[in-house]
């Protein structure tokens, strides 16, 4: 495999999907939270995912990248798996270390940031690499400070995240995530934390990564992002998918009314 | 009796009692870690015994657990403890370790659940996510509670006279019983109050090093 930009690309030199997940079921205590729910995200692709709140959005994500383990169905990542279902109904993950692996592949941009509040700035980027996965100090100096160049925060590098505003502070997690050269970034609700002003700064920085082929996906709110940057939208409610396609469809002429009735807010 | 001649017994004194105070330390903060992990563990029969081990060391007086740590070997093994100092030591630290146990909970059950998700999703095994992110974030937080109970071991060690060691408030109160004078427990009162004068000092500097995030 070799890695373009964000891309990677097999040896036969096709995009292959970076997650593969079907028939995903997952319950917290008595309520059904995930009902059969099927979803891929192909390389290079922007997906959003739209919907209620409470429709299990959030939820689908931490299944995804393993903050949350499925009851059943069975989710791929770069071709690895990571939980299959038998035919027999068990469910089983992958062992640890590949589990591990798997979660190398993926990183996950949270609402509120989540910081490690006693390192400075390039800390908080180099540190993952540094300890995780073994890279020498100086090459990841300079991968760190590349990616804050490109992010616009070189002159943060040694302030402290009290100091940052909330938009450079979302900033940072994405670089933070780039760090570790994922094969693709979840994003939840990236924007639901910052000011319209600030929302528009890192819808900026998605935009810009969407560019770069970097593979997305992306739980939000903000309907114009939708629109105007993910390549396939998907709508949820209830712990369904309730539609899935081609954002002019969905902002359009969706097929379902649920979604008819949910976007009728966002063109007022 | 002269004053030299009393600050003699008075130094010795106090050298005891920092010897009580500093392997207190030592030896309770390495527990109380262990005690803490133990009591918040979801298995149960590991956090129930801790817990009422806890009750146990917090809901009693230290001077009646000295007194049983020093003669409750003696109706068991038909011997009392060797050395008096040791008892007294086995009785601070099971105590302190009970206490700093909570304080340590308290300062790691503060962090949220968003900063392990943060470490897990950038691979942090179970270690680091301790020793590099949770740990370093609850020492913080935890310095002024963890200042308190210093000062209250400098003055604590007072206690350990009750079995027969001699520290400092002990050879005060043998020399004001010799000598008729209050001068050995005013000189007792300032030492006391001396050292707890430096712990604070190191407790205001340790929290101003770790000014710097927020």
């Amino acid at each position: 495999m070799q890695r373009k930009n964000w891309i990677i690309i097999n040896d036969a030199g096709e995009e292959m999907a970076v997650i593969e997940a079907k028939n995903i079921y997952k319950k917290y205590g008595d309520v059904q939270v995930l009902t059969d729910v099927s979803v891929d995200v192909n390389e290079g692709e922007v997906v959003a995912v739209i919907g209620p709140s409470g429709s299990g959005k959030s939820t689908l994500l931490r299944c995804l990248n393993q903050l949350t383990q499925i009851d059943s169905g069975s989710i791929e990542v770069c071709g690895e798996k990571m939980v299959h279902t038998e035919e027999n109904g068990v469910c089983k993950y992958a062992d640890k270390a590949k589990l591990h692996q798997i979660q190398l592949k993926t990183g996950l941009v949270f609402q509120n940031f989540q910081l490690f509040p006693h390192f400075s700035v390039l800390k908080n980027i180099m540190d993952a690499p540094v300890q995780v996965l073994k890279m020498p100090e100086e090459q990841v100096r300079e991968k760190a400070m590349e990616i804050l160049e490109k992010l616009d925060l070189a002159d943060k590098k040694d302030v402290y995240p009290f100091q940052l505003s909330g938009g450079q502070a979302q900033r940072v997690s994405i670089a933070r995530a780039l760090a570790l050269s994922p094969a693709m970034l979840f994003f939840d609700e990236p924007t639901s934390a910052l000011d319209p002003e600030l929302t528009v700064e890192i819808l900026r920085v998605m935009k810009d990564l969407a560019k770069d082929k970097m593979t997305m996906m992306v739980v939000t709110h903000e309907m114009a992002f939708a629109q105007s940057v993910a390549d396939r939208v998907i709508f949820m409610d209830k712990g369904v998918v309730v539609e899935e396609g081609k954002p002019e469809k969905i902002f359009t002429s969706p097929d379902s009314d649920r979604v008819k009735q949910f976007l009728q807010y966002f063109s007022e | 009796m002269d004053f030299s001649q009393m600050m003699r017994p008075m130094l010795q004194g106090t050298v005891l009692s920092l010897e009580i105070f500093f392997l207190t330390i030592l030896l309770a903060m390495p527990l109380g870690l262990f005690v803490a992990f133990g009591r918040m563990s979801k298995i149960k029969i590991i956090s129930v015994p801790i817990r009422f081990y806890q009750l146990l060391m917090r809901g009693t007086p230290l001077i009646l657990q000295l007194m049983f740590v020093f003669f409750v070997p003696y109706y068991i093994f038909g011997t009392p403890f060797k050395s008096r100092f040791t008892a007294a030591i086995v009785a601070f630290v099971l105590n302190y370790a009970a206490y700093f146990a909570e304080i340590y909970r308290g300062g790691i059950e503060s962090i949220g659940p968003g900063q392990y998700e943060a470490a897990k999703v950038l691979g942090y095994s179970k270690m680091q996510t301790y020793t590099r992110i949770i740990i370093p974030q609850v020492v913080k937080r935890i310095l002024p509670p963890m200042g308190n109970e210093f000062m209250t071991l400098v003055k604590d060690t007072a206690l350990a006279q009750t079995i027969g060691v001699v520290e400092l408030y002990r050879n005060a109160t043998n020399i004001t019983s010799r000598t008729s004078s209050i001068t050995p427990l005013i000189v007792a009162g300032i030492i006391y109050f001396v050292l707890n004068f430096i712990v604070e000092k190191f407790f205001l500097r340790a929290e101003k090093k770790l000014d710097y995030y927020q």
